[in-house]
C-alpha cells in the first residue's frame, strides 16, 4: 500500500511526458535564429550575429582555397606538367563542390557569395577547357614534328589550322577569365584573404596565351611561305557574310573551287572549329555555299575553313558569336493531385529558345527538370514535401550563346496528404498497400508470439512436485505429466504435489528432517522456486517473509536448527511443539491463499 | 543495488540519452523514439531476467514487449507505404 502513491505519481508523470513529447513530435519546432520569425519584434541581434559568424567561419576557408587553387593549376599548365595540373584541377573541382553544398546547407543566399560562386563556376569551366586545350596544343606540336619530318604537307596544314582554332579559343578563354577577375578579387579582399595566388594565375594565363599566339603566328607564316593553301591546279577561296552573329542567326559561308572541271561533280569538306560539319557539293561553276545556324555554338570566335580532296585548303575565316540575353517567364504554379505543376516560356529577345534545359528549384535545391519545346514553352510536375516552399525556374546552358536567367520566385504551399485510411488516396485505395500492411502486421504478430513462447519455455519454472522421504516416486502415467527441462530430462527426486498436508500428518513428530523436507518442498512450490533442495532452514524462513504463515515456518526452522545442530538432547514435548509449527504452516498453505 | 533498480536506471538512462541526441539533432521523432525504447527494453529485460525464475517485476514486461513488437510492425508498414506513395 505504501507504493500506491508513488505509482500514481509516476504514472501521472509518465503520461505528462508522453503528452508533451506527442505534442512536439508532430511538428518539431525548436528555437534557432533561423527559425525565428523575421519580424522586428523577434529579432535577436546577438544570436543572428553569432549565426552569421559561424557560417562565415565555415565558408571562409573554402573561399581562400578557391582563390589559391587557380594559381597552382595555371602554373602547372604553363610549365607543361599536366599530371600535376590534372590533380590540381580535380582538387579545385572538389573544393567548388564543397562550397556549393555548404551554401545550400547553410541556406546562404547573400548576393556577394552567390556572385562569387557563379564567378568561380565560370573559372572552373574556363580552366578545365584551358587544361584540355593546352593538352591538345601539345599534341599538335608533337604531330607537327612528325609530319614535318615525313614531309606530309596536307596533314601539316590540317593541324596548323586546328592550332589556329585552338589559339582563338584560348584567347576567348583568357578574355572570359579576366571578366571574373574583379568579382574574385573583391570577394577575397572583402574577407581579408590573400589574393596573390589568384593574381599570379591571371599573369600565368596571359603568358600561356602569348606563348601560343607566338607559336601559332610562326606556324601560319611558315605555312603561307610554303604556299600550301590554294597551290597546284586547284585553288579554294572562302567567304563569310557576317562577322558577328548571335543566337538563331544564320552564318552564310560561300566559296569557290578554282580550276574546276565543268560537269564534274566535286565535294568540298567544310570545317568549323576544326570539326567537319559536312561535305558540300559544288555547283557546275565550282561555287558552293552553306548556311550555318547559330544554336549550339558557344560564345566567342569560331574558325571556318574548307578542304578539297584532302589536299587543297582554303584560308581560315572567322565569325564571332555574341551572347544573347534570355528571359524566363514562369506562370504561377498550381497544385494537381499533390504535385505542383510548373509552366513557362524561355525567350532570347523575342525568339523562343528550343530544347533548352530548365531547372525547377525549391529553396535553392533542384527539385525537378524540364526541357523547352519548339516554341520555347516548358511544363513540369514536381512532387514537393508538404509545407511552404519558395520556388523558381532557372536556365543555364554552356553549349549555347545564351546568358543564364531565372524566373520570378513564387511561394507554394503544399498541404499534408489526407490521412484517411479508407479514403480515395488512403491505404485501402490500393490493394497492394493493404496487403503490405497486413503482411507487416502478421509478421510482427508472429514475432511477438515467438517472443512470448520463448520466454514461457525459458523462464517459467517447472511445476514442483513433492514426496515424503522414503516414499517411492510414482512411475508410469504420472511421470509422463512431468515437464521436460531444457536439456530434455525430467525433474527428478520429487513426488506428486497433491496432498502434502496429509503427508505431513503421517510423519511422526520426532522425524523433523522429513518434516523440514516436506515443508521446504511445499514452500518452494508456493513461491515457484526451482531448486528447493538447496534451501537451508534460514533461507526457507527468509523466503516466507511475505507469506501469512511466516511465523509458523520460522518457528519450525528455528526449532529444527536447535534440534539438528546444537547437539543437545531435546525433550519430546518440545519436538511435538516444533512439529505442530510445521503442520500449522502446511495448513496455512492449504488455506484460502493456496 | 537490486537488479530491479539497475534495470530501471538503465532504461531511464537510455531513454534520456535518446531524447538528448534527438534534441541536439533537432529531430524529435516519436517513431524513432519508440523503436529505440523498444530496443533498449528488449536488451535490458534479456540481461535482467533469470533463467531459473521470473522476478515479479518482470512478469508483465514480456507482454509489453510483445505489444511493442506489433506496434513496431505497424510503424514499418507505414514507412513502406510512405516510400511507395512518393
Amino acid at each position: 500500500m505504501r507504493r500506491l502513491p508513488a505509482l500514481v505519481v509516476s504514472g501521472i508523470l509518465v503520461l505528462a511526458c508522453l503528452l508533451l513529447i506527442g505534442l512536439q513530435a508532430g511538428s518539431p519546432l525548436l528555437y534557432s535564429p533561423r527559425s525565428d520569425p523575421g519580424g522586428a519584434d523577434h529579432s535577436n541581434p546577438a544570436a543572428l550575429e553569432r549565426a552569421r559568424e559561424d557560417r562565415a567561419a565555415q565558408v571562409l576557408p573554402l573561399i581562400s582555397d578557391l582563390l589559391d587553387s587557380p594559381g597552382s593549376l595555371v602554373l602547372n599548365i604553363k610549365s607543361g606538367d599536366f599530371e600535376y595540373a590534372a590533380r590540381d584541377l580535380q582538387e579545385y573541382r572538389q573544393i567548388s563542390r564543397s562550397l556549393d553544398t555548404l551554401v545550400i546547407n547553410l541556406d546562404m543566399t547573400e548576393g556577394e557569395l552567390n556572385e562569387f560562386r557563379n564567378a568561380n563556376q565560370q573559372n572552373l569551366a574556363i580552366l578545365t577547357e584551358l587544361f584540355n586545350g593546352t593538352g591538345r596544343w601539345n599534341e599538335l606540336q608533337t604531330l607537327e614534328i612528325r609530319y614535318r619530318d615525313s614531309g606530309d604537307s596536307q596533314m601539316l596544314t590540317t593541324i596548323t589550322y586546328e592550332g589556329e582554332a585552338l589559339r582563338r579559343r584560348i584567347q576567348d578563354l583568357y578574355r572570359d577569365y579576366l571578366e571574373q577577375d574583379q568579382v574574385m578579387r573583391d570577394t577575397g579582399e572583402k574577407f581579408g584573404l590573400d589574393t596573390t595566388g589568384y593574381g599570379q594565375s591571371v599573369i600565368d594565363f596571359r603568358e600561356i596565351v602569348s606563348q601560343i599566339d607566338r607559336d601559332q603566328h610562326e606556324k601560319m607564316t611558315t605555312l603561307q611561305t610554303t604556299g600550301t593553301p590554294g597551290t597546284g591546279p586547284y585553288r579554294l577561296t572562302l567567304g563569310i557574310d557576317r562577322q558577328r552573329v548571335s543566337y538563331m542567326d544564320t552564318v552564310r559561308i560561300e566559296g569557290l573551287l578554282w580550276e574546276h572541271k565543268k560537269d564534274h561533280p566535286d565535294e568540298v569538306d567544310l570545317f568549323i572549329d576544326s570539326r567537319k560539319i559536312g561535305s558540300i557539293p559544288t555547283k557546275p561553276d565550282g561555287s558552293f555555299s552553306y548556311s550555318h545556324l547559330v544554336e549550339h555554338d558557344r560564345e566567342g570566335t569560331h574558325t571556318v575553313f574548307a578542304v578539297y580532296s584532302g589536299s587543297v585548303f582554303s584560308e581560315i575565316r572567322t565569325f564571332f558569336v555574341e551572347t544573347s540575353g534570355t528571359s524566363l517567364d514562369l506562370k504561377t504554379p498550381s497544385l494537381h493531385n499533390g504535385r505542383v505543376a510548373f509552366e513557362g516560356v524561355l525567350l532570347a529577345g523575342s525568339t523562343p529558345v528550343r530544347f533548352a534545359p530548365i531547372e525547377i528549384l525549391a529553396e535553392g535545391k533542384r527539385s525537378g527538370t524540364a526541357r523547352t519545346g519548339e516554341d520555347g514553352k516548358f511544363s513540369s510536375d514536381v512532387k514537393l514535401s508538404p509545407g511552404s516552399h519558395k520556388v523558381h525556374a532557372f536556365f543555364s546552358a554552356d553549349t549555347s550563346p545564351l546568358a543564364p536567367s531565372e524566373s520570378a520566385t513564387y511561394e507554394v504551399f503544399v498541404p499534408e496528404p489526407s490521412p484517411g485510411i479508407a479514403g480515395e488516396d488512403g491505404l485501402l485505395a490500393n490493394p497492394y498497400y493493404a496487403v503490405i500492411l497486413a503482411a507487416s502486421l502478421c509478421a510482427s504478430g508472429f514475432g511477438a508470439f515467438l517472443y512470448l513462447r520463448r520466454q514461457r519455455v525459458g523462464l517459467s519454472p517447472p511445476i514442483p512436485v513433492f514426496h515424503l522421504p522414503g516414499e517411492r516416486a510414482p512411475d508410469g502415467a504420472d511421470n509422463e505429466n512431468l515437464p521436460d527441462l531444457d536439456d530434455g530430462g525430467t525433474v527428478t527426486g520429487v513426488v506428486p504435489y497433491t496432498g502434502e498436508a496429509e503427508a505431513v500428518d503421517t510423519v511422526p513428530s520426532g522425524d523433523l528432517s522429513s518434516l523440514f523436507s516436506a515443508l521446504r518442498m511445499a514452500v518452494a512450490r508456493r513461491l515457484a522456486f526451482l531448486y528447493p533442495l538447496s534451501l537451508t532452514p534460514r533461507e526457507l524462513c527468509a523466503m516466507c517473509r511475505e507469506l501469512p504463515f511466516r511465523a509458523e515456518v520460522c518457528r519450525f526452522t528455528s526449532g529444527y536448527e536447535q534440534v539438528m545442530y546444537s547437539g543437545a538432547s531435546v525433550p519430546d514435548d518440545e519436538r511435538d511443539m516444533i512439529g505442530s509449527a510445521a503442520r500449522s504452516a502446511m495448513e496455512g498453505m492449504g488455506g484460502p491463499d493456496h | 543495488m537490486m537488479k530491479k533498480h539497475l534495470a530501471i536506471s538503465a532504461l531511464a538512462g537510455w531513454v534520456l540519452l535518446v531524447s538528448g541526441f534527438m534534441i541536439l539533432a533537432r529531430t524529435l521523432d516519436l517513431e524513432i523514439f519508440f523503436v529505440l525504447w523498444l530496443i533498449g527494453i528488449l536488451i535490458i529485460v534479456e540481461l535482467v531476467s533469470d533463467h531459473a525464475a521470473t522476478p515479479r517485476y518482470l512478469r508483465y514486461q514480456r507482454l509489453v514487449i510483445a505489444s511493442g513488437v506489433i506496434l513496431f510492425g505497424a510503424i514499418v508498414a507505414r514507412k513502406i507505404l510512405e516510400i511507395l506513395a512518393r
